[in-house]
């Protein structure tokens, strides 16, 4: 029978990596930790029901159901969100004053995400954040292989023209630790 | 832009980010114990099954299970927060709640074995029976937590006291159960859920937010929260009963003089 105790060891170990994805989905962090909570939450039931087997890969199942509480929120939130022209800041308040550079590029990113169709954002944090393969990308969000390939391919085309190739490009010269370029 | 770029960007931009783990997990599991709760009763599916559920009608007197005395024990958890000096620790019953995420103002009075005798003492009806205590029902005894799962005239009865600062709010807790309820009620935060029945198993929640805890009483008609027959029509502790027990000052200290 699983405990409570175990799923706030497990869930105490996974939340870091569940908040990243979440940053990038929602491009803010106290929506972040609300998806995070709601994630959580459902994994919880699952976890604690007692008909039918264990959740084979937790972690996977955790960032499944993110993921696509994602996406449904987005659904419900569409006819009530209106299109900004400038986009606030966002996520600065995450890190302190030595960060500037890193927080640039959150902005950035977070700016350009953000300009993607829900779906869409999905695939590239899930292809790119963990350089997952198509097909485990195409089962956590519940679509074929293909539309992962399509939609990361144009994803990929529309993300390019709203990122600052140079901006990227500066953090990679500064020679991140264990990250070939 | 190369894919690996895009994935450098995403990593190296978060790899910063330092959540609050222990404050994400207790609202994540505050949300799915909320979840859970209304699956048991709403749901054929996950049913919490009895495992041990041995001693309905064999209900004990309220005293045998707090100690001797009936009175609020003199207990209070070493490491439990110091009170403050706040100024406003009696709200008027028209008063703006204090932030109901607060850190707690007063150290939890009781021990989890102790909470079923006062719930009588509370209720002022019905019989207090055994603290269930199997792998479905945990007895929680911590200093920041306690849970006691317990039979009040044969049913299922839970009572929870937990920070609120770590917990998801009264609002979101609210909007994730449909038909829940948040409003201020005297002062305090209240959230309740209506009368819920399925397969003849009904139960009613109430969270009342006090002193920077949640305090939360849960009453089934049943032994168990499923797959099992009730034993009354409806839960034996009412809406009001529920909001005097999670009401109460009993729980905590007393207020520090000032």
């Amino acid at each position: 029978m699983p405990t409570d105790h175990e799923f706030e060891e497990f869930a105490a170990a996974g939340t870091p990596a569940l908040y990243r994805h979440a940053v990038l989905l929602c491009g803010e962090r106290h929506e972040a930790e609300d998806l995070v909570q709601e994630a959580l939450a459902k994994v919880y039931v699952r976890w604690h029901r007692r008909l039918g087997p264990r959740i084979d890969n937790p972690v996977a199942y955790a960032q499944t159901t993110l993921v696509r509480t994602f996406i449904s929120s987005r659904r419900k939130r569409s006819s009530t969100e209106r299109p900004v022209g400038e986009l606030p800041e966002r996520l600065a308040g995450d890190v302190g004053p030595d960060d500037t550079a890193r927080v640039d590029d959150r902005i950035l990113l977070a700016e350009a995400l953000g300009r993607l169709a829900p779906l869409d954002r999905a695939v590239l944090v899930l292809r790119f954040l963990d350089d997952a393969p198509v097909g485990v990308v195409a089962d956590r969000l519940g679509v074929s292989s293909n539309a992962v390939r399509t939609r990361t391919s144009r994803a990929l085309d529309k993300i390019r023209d709203l990122l600052d190739l140079e901006s990227l490009g500066r953090m990679r010269a500064a020679g991140p630790p264990g990250v070939e370029s | 832009m190369a894919d690996r770029e895009l994935g450098d960007l995403m990593r190296e931009s978060t790899a910063d980010l330092a959540p609050d783990v222990e404050r994400l997990v207790a609202g994540g599991v505050t949300r799915g114990r909320l979840r859970r709760r209304r699956r048991q009763v709403a749901t054929g599916m996950a049913g919490v099954v009895a495992v041990a559920v041995i001693s309905v009608g064999v209900a004990v007197a309220p005293g045998s299970l707090g100690g001797s005395e009936r009175s609020v024990p003199q207990y209070a958890d070493s490491d439990a927060p110091s009170p403050s000096a706040s100024a406003t620790l009696s709200p008027s019953p028209s008063a703006t709640p204090l932030d109901p995420r607060r850190a707690p103002d007063r150290p939890i009075a009781v021990s989890a074995p102790e909470i079923p005798a006062i719930v009588g003492d509370i209720a002022g009806t019905g019989t207090v029976g055994d603290i269930l205590q199997d792998d479905a029902f945990q007895v929680v005894d911590q200093p920041q937590k306690k849970v006691v799962h317990f039979l009040y005239d044969a049913t299922l009865t839970t009572v929870t006291i937990e920070r609120a600062d770590s917990l998801a709010s009264c609002r979101a807790l609210a909007r994730d159960d449909e038909g829940t309820t948040c409003r201020v009620v005297d002062g305090l935060l209240t959230l309740t859920t209506p009368v819920t029945t399925s397969d003849g198993v009904s139960a009613q929640n109430v969270w009342v937010w006090n002193h920077g805890w949640i305090v939360s009483a849960l009453s089934y008609n049943a032994p168990d929260g499923k797959d099992v027959d009730p034993v009354t029509d409806d839960p034996p502790l009412d809406e009001q009963q529920l909001t005097a027990i999670t009401r109460s000052e009993r729980w905590f200290d007393p207020a520090p003089d000032l």
